[in-house]
C-alpha cells in the first residue's frame, strides 16, 4: 500500500514536470528539480505519519515559501532544488532547520554578504541555543539576543573588510619597509606610554580607591576627561604646551635637547594623554574590589603601609591592573588624531595608514590596514591569554 | 592595669563612639557585648590602631599607644570572617607576620599543636577550606606574632556546631596559658562561657560594665530594652 502510494506520487510529479515546466526549464534543471520534489513528496509522507497533520501543514508551508522566494523572486531553480532537498532532510530536526533558514535568508535577501551574514547569524543562533541549554532561562537568552546585535555591529565591518583582500597583496604590503618601520614605532611608543601610565597611575588609583577627601569627585571626573576631548584638540593642546615655540618646549630643547613636536617624546606624550583613563579606571576598580580588612589584617601583623601595598594590595589588584595595561596599550596603539597634530613624523602605523589613504586611496590602504589589525589582534590575544594564565594561578 | 582606655571618642561615617573607658588586667578574658551596629568592631579597630581616635587615650602595659601605628602595636586581631589572604597559601598566611620580627619556631609549633592544624600547612589554596579550618588558620596567623593582646571579632560566628566547640576549647586553653583576650560578641551564651568581665555597648556608648554575674543579675533598663528585648523577661 505504502509503496504503491509512493510510486503513484512520483509518476504524478514526473508527468507534471514534463508537461508544465518544459517550457521554461531546460531538461537538466528540470530533472534536478523533479528529484528534489520527489524527495520532498516522499519525505512528506513520513512527516505526516510521524508528526501529524499540523506539522505536515508547516512542512507544506515551508515549501511554499521556498518556492515563492527562491524560485519565483530569486529565479534560481537549482538553488531552489538544493534548498528543497535540505529542507526535507532537516525538517524534523528543529535545531538544524534553523541553520538552514538562516542560510536561505542570507542567500536570498543579502546575497553580496551571504557568507559573512550566515557565519555571524549561525554563531548567534549557536550561542543563544547554548545559553538556553545551560540556563533554561528565556530572559537571559533574550538579553543575549539583544546584546549580540552589538557584537555583530563590531565584528561585521572587520570581517567583511578582512575577507576582501588577497593573500598576495598582504604579502607585498608586509614587505613595505616604511610600514615595518611605522609598525615598530607604534609598538615601541605604545609600550613606553603604558609603562609611564602604570608608574604614575597606580599610586594615584590606590589613593582614589582608599581615601575620601574633599575634591575627590572632581578629580574622579577629571580622570575621564581625555575620553571626552576630541583627539585633535588633545593634540593641539599638547602642541601649544610642548611645541617648539612654547616656553616649556623651548626650555626643554635648550637645556635637555628634547623636542616634543615631531619626535618620539611627542608621540608618547599624546599616547599617555589619550590612553591613561583606561588603566587608571581599571586600577581604581581593582583596588576598590579588595576587602579593606585584608589590608587591615596585614597592618595588624606588623606590615607597614608600603609593605602591605606590595604584599597584599598590588598582587590582589594585579589582574585588574594588567587588564587596564592591555586596554591602555591598545588605545595608545590605535591613537591617530592627536598624533597627526603633534607628531606626524616619525610615523606610527595608524598615521601611516591615514597617509597612504590620502595619497593612494582605498585599495592600496586595505592590505596594510588588515596587517595592522591582525598584528595588533595577535598581540592583544597573547596578552589576554597571559592574563588568564595569571588568574588561574 | 594592662590595657586602659580612657574617655575615647571616635566618629566614623556618621557613627560615633562616645566616652568609652574601661580597664583590663593582664591575662583577663574580657567581653564586649552589644547588638549589631553598636560600634563593637569600630572599638576593636581603634584599639588595634587601624583608626586614629578623635579624643582619649589607650594605654597598653603602661605605655601610651594612642598614636602608635597598627603595625607597631603587636596586637593580634582575629577579624570577622577571618580576612585570610586569598592569594597566599595556608603556610604563607600563617607565616605572614614573621617577616617583621625574629621568628620563634617553638612558639609557632606550640600554636599549630594547640589548634591542631599541622596537616593543613601543606595546603595551597585557602578558598576551599572549611569555615572552622579557616578560623583556626586566621587565629594561628594572629598568634604567630606573639601578640601581647588578642582581639577577637565574633570568633564563633558562621561556624558549624562542631567547629564552634573546637574553637571554643582553643580559646579557653589560650586563656589558661595567660593570653589577654578581648572578645566581641552579640551572644549572651558566649559571654557566659568565657568571660570574667563584660562591657555592654549600646549605640556607641557603654551601657553597663561589670562581672558576668553583675550583668546577668542586675541588668540596667536600657540593656533589658535594647539588647535582650522580651526574651530575658
Amino acid at each position: 500500500m505504502n509503496s504503491l502510494v509512493s510510486i503513484f506520487l512520483i509518476i504524478l510529479l514526473a508527468v507534471f514536470h514534463l508537461f508544465f515546466f518544459r517550457s521554461f526549464l531546460d531538461l537538466g534543471t528540470n530533472s534536478v528539480v523533479l528529484c528534489a520534489n520527489a524527495l520532498f513528496a516522499l519525505n512528506g509522507i513520513a512527516v505526516y505519519r510521524k508528526a501529524g497533520f499540523h506539522k505536515f501543514m508547516h512542512y507544506l508551508f515551508g515549501y511554499l515559501l521556498l518556492f515563492i522566494f527562491v524560485f519565483l523572486l530569486h529565479k534560481s531553480p537549482l538553488i531552489f532544488a538544493l534548498f528543497v532537498i535540505l529542507f526535507s532532510a532537516f525538517f524534523l530536526n528543529t535545531y538544524l532547520l534553523v541553520y538552514l533558514i538562516i542560510l536561505i535568508l542570507a542567500i536570498v535577501f543579502l546575497t553580496p554578504y551571504w557568507l559573512q551574514i550566515f557565519l555571524l547569524l549561525g554563531l548567534y543562533y549557536f550561542l543563544c541555543h547554548r545559553i538556553y541549554k545551560n540556563t533554561f532561562s528565556r530572559f537571559l537568552v533574550t538579553m543575549f539576543a539583544i546584546g549580540f546585535i552589538f557584537v555583530i555591529l563590531i565584528t561585521f565591518p572587520i570581517l567583511y573588510f578582512a575577507s576582501q583582500v588577497t593573500f598576495q597583496s598582504l604579502l607585498s604590503a608586509a614587505k613595505n619597509t616604511d610600514f615595518q618601520g611605522a609598525l615598530l614605532n607604534s609598538f615601541f611608543t605604545s609600550v613606553i606610554s603604558t609603562f609611564v601610565i602604570l608608574v604614575l597611575g597606580v599610586p594615584f588609583a590606590y589613593v582614589m580607591a582608599r581615601c575620601d577627601f574633599s575634591g575627590k569627585k572632581i578629580l574622579d571626573n577629571l580622570i575621564d576627561l581625555p575620553i571626552l576631548i576630541p583627539q585633535t584638540v588633545a593634540g593641539i593642546a599638547l602642541l601649544i604646551l610642548l611645541g617648539p615655540k612654547s616656553p616649556l618646549g623651548e626650555f626643554m630643547y635648550k637645556n635637555c635637547h628634547l623636542a616634543f613636536a615631531n619626535g618620539y617624546l611627542g608621540i608618547i606624550a599624546a599616547q599617555v594623554f589619550v590612553s591613561s583613563p583606561f588603566l587608571i579606571r581599571s586600577a581604581i576598580n581593582a583596588f576598590e574590589g579588595i576587602d579593606q580588612k585584608l589590608e587591615d589584617a596585614s597592618r595588624c601583623l606588623g606590615s607597614g603601609p608600603f609593605n602591605t601595598f606590595l604584599r597584599i594590595s598590588l598582587p590582589l589588584a594585579g589582574s585588574g591592573i594588567f587588564n587596564g595595561c592591555i586596554l591602555s596599550w591598545a588605545r595608545a596603539l590605535s591613537e591617530v588624531g592627536s598624533l597627526m597634530v603633534i607628531a606626524y613624523y616619525p610615523m606610527t602605523a595608524s598615521v601611516f595608514i591615514y597617509d597612504e589613504f590620502i595619497k593612494y586611496g582605498l585599495s592600496e590602504t586595505q592590505p596594510i590596514a588588515i596587517l595592522l589589525v591582525t598584528s595588533c589582534l595577535w598581540a592583544f590575544i597573547v596578552l589576554r591569554w597571559i592574563r588568564y594564565q595569571l588568574i588561574k594561578k | 592595669m594592662f590595657l586602659k582606655i580612657s574617655q575615647l571618642d571616635k566618629s566614623w561615617k556618621g557613627f560615633s563612639l562616645r566616652d568609652i573607658s574601661f580597664e583590663i588586667k593582664e591575662g583577663g578574658y574580657f567581653t564586649i557585648l552589644g547588638p549589631c551596629g553598636a560600634g563593637k568592631t569600630l572599638l576593636l579597630n581603634a584599639i588595634a590602631g587601624l583608626y586614629r581616635v578623635d579624643r582619649g587615650n589607650i594605654f597598653l602595659g603602661g605605655r601610651d599607644i594612642t598614636f602608635l601605628p597598627a603595625e607597631k602595636r603587636n596586637i593580634g586581631y582575629l577579624f570577622q570572617r577571618d580576612a585570610l589572604f586569598p592569594h597566599l597559601s595556608v603556610k604563607e598566611n600563617i607565616y605572614y607576620g614573621l617577616r617583621y620580627r625574629r621568628p620563634d619556631m617553638r612558639h609557632l609549633d606550640a600554636i599549630l599543636e594547640l589548634l591542631d592544624i599541622k596537616d593543613l600547612l601543606s595546603r595551597r589554596d585557602i578558598v576551599n577550606l572549611s569555615g572552622g579550618q579557616m578560623r583556626k588558620i586566621a587565629l594561628a596567623r594572629s598568634l604567630a606574632i606573639k601578640p601581647r593582646l588578642l582581639l577577637l571579632d565574633e570568633p564563633l560566628s558562621f561556624l558549624d556546631p562542631i567547629s564552634r566547640k573546637n574553637v571554643t576549647d582553643n580559646l579557653k586553653s589560650l586563656h589558661q596559658d595567660g593570653m589577654t583576650i578581648i572578645h566581641v560578641s552579640h551572644d549572651i551564651q558566649e559571654m557566659k562561657t568565657f568571660s570574667d568581665k563584660v562591657v555592654v555597648l549600646v549605640d556607641g556608648a557603654i551601657a553597663q560594665q561589670g562581672t558576668v554575674n553583675e550583668i546577668l543579675n542586675h541588668p540596667t533598663q536600657i540593656l533589658t530594652e535594647r539588647f535582650w528585648g522580651n526574651s530575658h523577661a
